[in-house]
């Protein structure tokens, strides 16, 4: 249903108010994947690897510097304006922050209707009261809600609101950024858990994009790992789990902390250093400053994402082992 | 309505203790009052005993002269605790040339040394450089070594990761707890998640609607839950292992603090309240060997019932 082609997205910066020279920020780097109808596909990775920007291409909020993104057998760039507002209409998005992304001054039915307003046709208007309700109802928002504003609700039920907003046009693909990240744990669930059940009723396809791992195993069919711009890893949701072997991606499982550490026997995993900037990338692999197996080859030859051991990996030396990487104490600043 | 009620905590030099709870339970403010710092309006009763000493109610000027020498707070943003217009170096020799004495050279001999005992890469070289030309997790860093610089008996940490990405804080808590290990100094880590209480912390206090409702050794907390609420925590959080498993949501979302229920004020959202909990606070009970505490009318019924994870 949709097919992402070496998707690359280069800001060009000023600096900072005129200071310093321009620079290009290379947020998303030949990204490649595909999504079929119905499916659930993560995308992982720290703040600044680019998860937004990719997600702002696929919505079509932002276009790509190269690469090509197709949706239900159609090249978006190559559109005219009034065929991409029809393939708009089938991909949604819901944003991280609830507070942010609604409108203070409008209410819960308001909110709601607005993508009706970019696409009149998509309910008769006589019809449209039943269908808000009938909409909230679906995401757990009794008929009460229609009235109110996001002020009186709490950041669950704004999350609510946002998803039954994207559920309005019939999406067949909703691009969900961080759907949770504002959220408590105990209501985190309720979101989880809603997302999934829309998707069991509606056989919607969700772009899942979240920086916790945790997260991923209980919603994703597949997962795609990011960093510094570019895929490192993907899989389905059990290779990336069970059987990773890109270093970064078994850095990111090892680094999430435990609820039982006294029932595990591995130690902690601490990874040294921190990611560079997207404005100077190193060469070769992009991992090589903060990786336990990097050698010359690293820095000389770009990994391409190929399969290795079973799955698309972008690691020269692709190994289930994690060798040195398991440690209790603070490893040594790579420079 | 007091911002927290019934707190009552002790910790002792070298420990390592937790307060965990969602966002509004009261975990900020518990901090503040350890520091002496909740404005005059706000009401903290209970009593927080550090090495024996009682520090609520100290006033302003008792607490002056514990915090930064007994005391130090660490939050979660670095950069609200940082001078943008400073060099780090400077707001680090500071704390030794206004606090101690010591003469500039010296003072800045020691922000070097503490930049390096908090693992800052090159430290010497970059003394001179701005809050802004460091990651937030070498800030995070910096002002850790503030915190340090007068040799604290007991460090709080409020959040002091949840800005941070995954890999980072790994790296923040596992200095947290070298540091805490190495200079026998008590730490006080406030957090909203269950995994990196786990890592860090010997004891844990749960708090949930500005009250304390679970304490106890971290291991038993975890593994057998006395209070409803620690149970719905568990349930709730995601984990790796589990592949494409239904989460087991705790209904409602967390009180507001400034309409808190009547009775338990977790009663709204429990599956095993009973009209009881409606009208009667629960109180803060010992539990299973008395070496734990928990505030629910039917703690042994839960403890029986075993925890979900
Ligand atoms: N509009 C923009 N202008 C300049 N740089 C941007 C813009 N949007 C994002 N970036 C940069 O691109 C990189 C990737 O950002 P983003 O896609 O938001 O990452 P993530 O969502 O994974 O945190 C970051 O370095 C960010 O600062
Ligand atoms: N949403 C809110 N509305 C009003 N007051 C709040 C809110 N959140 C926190 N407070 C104030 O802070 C107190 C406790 O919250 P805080 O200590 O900040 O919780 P935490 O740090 O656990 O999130 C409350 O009693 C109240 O005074
Ligand atoms: S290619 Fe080299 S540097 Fe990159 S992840 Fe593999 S071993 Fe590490
Ligand atoms: S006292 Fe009642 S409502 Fe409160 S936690 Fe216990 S069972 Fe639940
Ligand atoms: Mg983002
Ligand atoms: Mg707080």
């Amino acid at each position: 249903m949709l097919q992402v082609r070496s998707a690359r997205k280069t800001f060009e910066s000023r600096g900072i108010v005129g200071l310093g020279r321009g620079e290009s920020i290379q947020a998303v780097r030949d990204v490649s994947f595909d999504l079929a109808e119905g499916e659930t596909m993560a995308l992982v990775g720290e703040s600044g690897c680019g998860k937004t920007t990719l997600a702002r291409m696929v919505v079509g909020l932002e276009t790509p510097t190269s690469g090509s993104i197709t949706f239900e057998g159609r090249d978006l760039s190559t559109l005219r304006p009034a065929q991409v507002r029809q393939v708009r209409r089938r991909i949604q998005m819901v944003f991280q922050d609830p507070y942010a992304s609604l409108n203070p001054y409008h209410t819960v039915e308001r909110i709601v209707s607005e993508p009706w307003r970019a696409f009149p046709d998509a309910v008769a208007k006589a019809d449209r009261p039943a269908r808000i309700r009938e909409i909230l109802r679906l995401v757990g928002l009794d008929d009460r809600f229609a009235e109110r504003f996001p002020h009186q609700l709490s950041g669950g039920q704004r999350q609510r609101v946002g998803i039954a907003r994207a559920l309005a046009v019939e999406p067949r693909l909703i691009v969900c950024d961080e759907p949770v990240a504002s959220l408590d744990v105990s209501v985190q669930a309720q979101i989880v858990n809603l997302l999934r059940d829309l998707q069991d009723r509606l056989g919607v396809a969700y772009l899942f994009i979240t920086h916790d791992l945790r997260l991923v195993s209980h919603i994703a069919d597949r997962v795609g790992v990011m960093y510094l711009g570019k895929l490192v890893e993907s899989g389905a949701t059990e290779d990336i789990y069970d059987r990773a072997t890109h270093p970064y991606t078994q850095a990111l499982l090892g680094n999430v902390p435990l609820t039982h550490p006294w029932r595990e026997d591995r130690p902690q995993f601490v990874l040294g250093g921190e990611v560079p900037s997207p404005a100077d990338p190193p060469s070769g692999c992009g991992f090589r400053t903060r990786c336990w197996r990097a050698d010359q080859r690293c820095a000389d030859e770009e990994p391409a994402l190929v399969d290795r051991l079973g799955h698309p990996s972008a690691c020269h030396y692709a190994s289930f082992d994690l060798e040195h990487g398991a440690t209790t104490t603070l490893p040594k600043e790579r420079t | 309505m007091p911002a927290v009620d019934g707190v009552s905590m002790t910790v002792n030099r070298g420990e390592r203790v937790a307060v965990l709870g969602e966002s509004g339970s009261g975990k900020s403010a518990t901090a503040l009052a350890l520091m002496g710092l909740l404005p005059g309006s706000a009401d903290v009763s209970g009593s927080i005993l550090l090495d024996g000493e009682e520090l609520v109610g100290r006033g302003e000027a008792g607490m002056r002269s514990v915090r930064g020498e007994r005391l130090a707070l660490v939050f979660q943003d670095p950069l609200s605790a940082l001078n943008p217009v400073y060099t780090v170096g400077r707001q680090i020799s500071e704390m030794f040339s206004r606090r101690r004495g010591l003469p500039e050279r010296e003072a800045r001999r020691r922000a070097v040394e503490l930049m390096e005992r908090v693992r800052i890469p090159h430290a010497a070289a970059r003394i001179d450089d701005y809050p802004h030309q460091f990651s937030g997790g070498m800030r995070q860093r910096v002002v850790i070594a503030m915190a340090l610089a007068l040799s604290p008996s007991l460090l709080i940490a409020d959040e002091p990761t949840t800005a941070l990405d995954v890999t980072v804080q790994a790296q923040i808590l596992a200095l947290l707890r070298q540091l805490s290990d190495e200079e026998d100094m008590a730490l006080i880590l406030i957090s909203h998640d269950l995994g990196v209480v786990a890592s860090v912390a010997q004891r844990v206090y749960v708090m949930y609607g500005g009250q304390i409702v679970e304490h106890g050794a971290t291991q038993p907390v975890y593994d057998r839950n006395a209070h409803p609420y620690t149970a719905g925590l568990m349930a709730s959080l995601p984990d790796q292992y589990s592949r494409r498993e239904r989460l087991v949501a705790v209904p409602g979302s967390p009180p507001d603090p400034r309409a808190l229920p009547a009775g338990c004020r977790f009663h709204p959202r429990c599956g095993w309240a009973e009209s009881l909990c409606e009208t009667t606070p629960p109180e803060l009970l010992p539990v299973d060997d008395g070496h734990r505490r928990s505030r629910c009318h039917f703690s042994d019924r839960v403890l029986q019932a075993g925890s979900p994870r």
